[in-house]
């Protein structure tokens, strides 16, 4: 017993070190909703409100989307311990991935019919060293609470059959689930629906604590039903769903969800995103094709268990959310769904094992395959993603901000045709007011902040405007004007005279962002004509 | 004799099979053949079909990529090695990494790549939509009404002992990964195998409606 507790302790360690080792600088910067998260929680932590004004927000707005709340009300908390840093940023989704271990063993160890605290062990070492799992904990994405709040939800569900007053507890995470991400909405809602319907005869000896907890989730839903019409509640879905478009809907639906179980998809292929996938990695490891099918299999003999019959629930209502939209694989929608087929690996890989007579033989083959999953993770993480996506999270823009702040008396425009965020970079890492963020910035979005999808698309934060270049003026003025490689041709380098001053590469080398000072004399000066700015 | 009607129904009621006839009716029979021997279980008759498919297919259209490594690679591989040699130092920077990563790892990753292509429901139900491959030219193999016999005659083959089956099954994936994903009448010997799924499927309804 006390060697269990002690592997336990060692799975739940290297969890916590994959997925906080280095976390404040691989990845190295914050993609769009994480800098949208951070900087909104670092304005409610100085001044109650987000970064428009609005006060306790029921969804976020940001860039012409909302982002569900949960996320970034918990990085308040970070933010004020660590201040506004990449760490502060991804602490909330490191925790949450701990947690999924963490519940997933108890998970395993209570209701699997076996009772074979080996098979928790091997669940928890799974969910911890699998790539989907490591990889969105790293990510500051409101999908990884949503999970955790999910999986805690399905964990007190379980036991909610033989101690019904756990219903009302499972009702709220559940509940709770629906303002941590999109995809939970619907997956809790059919969960808990499936749940009550199919073990409704046990639920119904203690009627008193589900209707309790049926009327606990009813009001965890309230928010929603508060900005139902507004626009806000629904926007995500319009924006990614194939209803209303010229496609088959039964063979959309069904080439959907079923891509979501493909082997390809699953163990091969990484996610068609960038930013969403490492580079040549799928979800899981190659090598788990075999105990996938092994744990189907398993499943599918043991339909009656209790345990496997809610894990049965969870496999088919986990794909349907994703299954309505147009993107084909689409990785972070569907966390409940990799958790479930992270434990079917789990029950197959356990399959396997079981059947070698020489248990030192089997414990060599899982140690042997850790060490090999490990390796190919840290190649493919730490080393090809960090150099070959770096500009997925804006590497460039962090020094792009040091070397505005170097010179902070010189004044520069950035350009953001191609990044919208790029301004509130600016304010996060120079932790500019958000007062003065609201008042300048925010105030024209605050009336219609559920309503209308119109955004910020102009920042100024202390010597640095963020905007389009406008050739027309800013060329007569003294200034480091700064773009991408197609923000600023050559031949208007030429034509304005503009000077080079310096590049920002990416970590693969490639040039990413270029500034170069305007010199109005010299331009003025190449006119025919002079211009009235001239003067 | 009504196992091999069911198993002739099934295998003239899809597209793929048609595909197959147009270019080459005699792989079409060769192909309804080899089913109705997997389904029969007759494993020497259905050994020696697969067998003498393989070698054709082998012969005739074998992944000339698997064993190409194109410049544009070759200067991913060059940079990539720059990575991990950065990150790992001394632990990268020896024989045996240079040679894995250089001269087995492109390959292996290609072998991987035709494997998971064949293992795709969605190439057979939805011609791989979502995903579909450039270059190549997807068709749909089997109608969507298929699919719910195919997902049922998959719990049947996990859940019994069709061994000999899965090793059908399991060969033919390994063989297919060696040919051309481009290949115009798709993975073929995979075509037998998906039969055999669908016609356990469809007897699985049957006794239970009957």
């Amino acid at each position: 017993m006390r060697t269990k507790v002690l592997i336990f302790l060692f799975i739940i360690a290297l969890a916590g070190f994959l997925r906080f080792w280095q976390l404040g600088e691989i990845p190295p910067g914050l993609n769009i909703d994480e800098v949208s998260e951070g900087y909104n929680a670092y304005s409610l932590l100085e001044t109650g409100k987000d970064r428009y004004g609005m006060v306790t927000p029921v969804i976020f707005k940001s860039f012409g989307s909302y982002q569900p709340p949960i996320y970034t009300y918990l990085t308040v908390l970070p933010i004020l311990i660590f201040g506004p840093t990449i760490f502060a940023v991804k602490a909330v989704t490191a925790i949450s991935g701990l947690i999924v271990v963490i519940f997933t063993f108890l998970i395993v160890k209570e209701f699997l019919i076996t009772k074979k605290d080996n098979l928790a062990l091997v669940a928890s070492l799974v969910v911890a060293i699998s790539p989907w799992a490591i990889f969105f904990s790293r990510m500051a994405t409101e999908a990884n609470p949503a999970l955790a709040l999910f999986i805690v939800g399905f964990y007190l569900s379980l036991k909610s059959i033989s101690k019904a007053y756990f219903f009302p507890l499972a009702a709220l995470f559940f509940g709770l689930a629906t303002h941590a991400y999109y995809s939970e909405r619907i997956i809790s809602l059919l969960f808990l629906g499936s749940f009550v319907f199919i073990f409704r005869k046990k639920l119904l000896e203690n009627k008193k604590w589900l209707i309790f907890g049926l009327i606990v989730y009813g009001l965890t839903q309230i928010p929603h039903l508060a900005i139902l019409k507004s626009g806000a509640f629904g926007r995500r879905l319009e924006q990614v769903t194939y209803f209303g478009r010229d496609v088959s809907l039964p063979r959309e639906f069904a080439s959907q969800y079923l891509a979501y179980f493909s082997p390809r998809n699953l163990f091969f292929d990484p996610d068609d995103q960038g930013a969403r996938s490492m580079p040549d990695l799928s979800v899981f490891y190659s090598w788990m094709v075999i105990p996938y099918f092994f744990g189907l299999a398993y499943l599918i003999k043991k339909s009656k268990d209790y345990f496997v019959k809610n894990l049965l629930i969870l496999l088919i209502v986990a794909p349907i959310p994703v299954a309505l939209t147009t993107d084909p694989f689409y990785t972070l929608r569907i966390f409940v769904l990799l958790w479930t087929i992270s434990i079917v690996i789990s029950l197959g890989l356990w399959q396997i094992l079981d059947r070698i007579k020489l248990k030192y033989l089997a414990l060599v083959i899982l140690l042997a395959l850790t060490a090999f999953s490990l390796t190919d993770f840290y190649l493919h993480y730490f080393v090809l993603y960090k150099s070959e996506r770096s500009e997925t999270v804006k590497y460039s823009n962090l020094e792009l901000i040091r070397i505005t702040q170097s010179e902070s008396d010189k004044k520069f425009v950035v350009d953001l045709s191609r990044d919208i965020s790029i301004g509130l970079r600016f304010a996060f890492f120079r932790r500019y007011d958000p007062y003065l963020f609201q008042k300048e910035i925010g105030q024209p979005f605050l009336s219609k902040y559920y309503t209308s999808v119109e955004h910020e698309t102009a920042y100024k934060i202390d010597n640095v405007e963020i905007r389009p270049i406008n050739w027309g003026s800013d060329v007569y003025k003294d200034l480091i004007l700064v773009g991408d490689t197609l923000a600023i041709s050559q031949d208007q380098v030429a034509e304005h005279k503009l000077k080079l001053e310096f590049e920002i590469k990416d970590l693969d080398g490639e040039v990413s962002l270029i500034g170069y000072s305007t010199n109005p004399k010299e331009k003025c000066r190449s006119l025919k004509a002079p211009d009235v700015q001239c003067k | 004799m009504r196992k091999i009607i069911l198993v002739l129904l099934i295998s003239i009621t899809n597209f793929w099979i048609w595909r197959i006839f147009v270019q080459s009716a005699g792989m079409a029979i060769i192909l309804v053949l080899l089913s109705i021997f997997l389904v029969l279980r007759l494993k020497w008759l259905s050994l020696i079909f697969f067998i003498l498919l393989s070698i054709f297919l082998l012969k005739t259209s074998f992944d000339t990529n698997l064993l190409y490594v194109s410049p544009l690679e070759n200067d991913k591989l060059e940079n990539r090695h720059e990575y991990y040699a950065q990150s790992l130092g001394r632990l990268y920077r020896n024989r045996i990494g240079i040679y894995l990563h250089k001269n087995i790892s492109p390959y292996v990753s290609r072998f991987e790549k035709n494997l998971a292509y064949n293992l795709d429901p969605n190439l057979y139900f939805f011609a791989s939509h979502p995903r579909e491959r450039l270059g190549i030219d997807e068709f749909n193999k089997f109608p969507l009404i298929a699919l719910p016999f195919f997902l049922i005659g998959l719990g049947v083959l996990l859940s019994g002992r069709h061994y000999f089956l899965i090793g059908y099954f399991v060969l033919s994936i390994i063989v297919s990964g060696f040919i051309f994903p481009g290949y115009r009448l798709g993975p073929i010997l995979i075509f037998p195998f998906m039969i055999s799924i669908l016609y356990l499927g469809l007897l699985k309804v049957i006794n239970r409606f009957s």
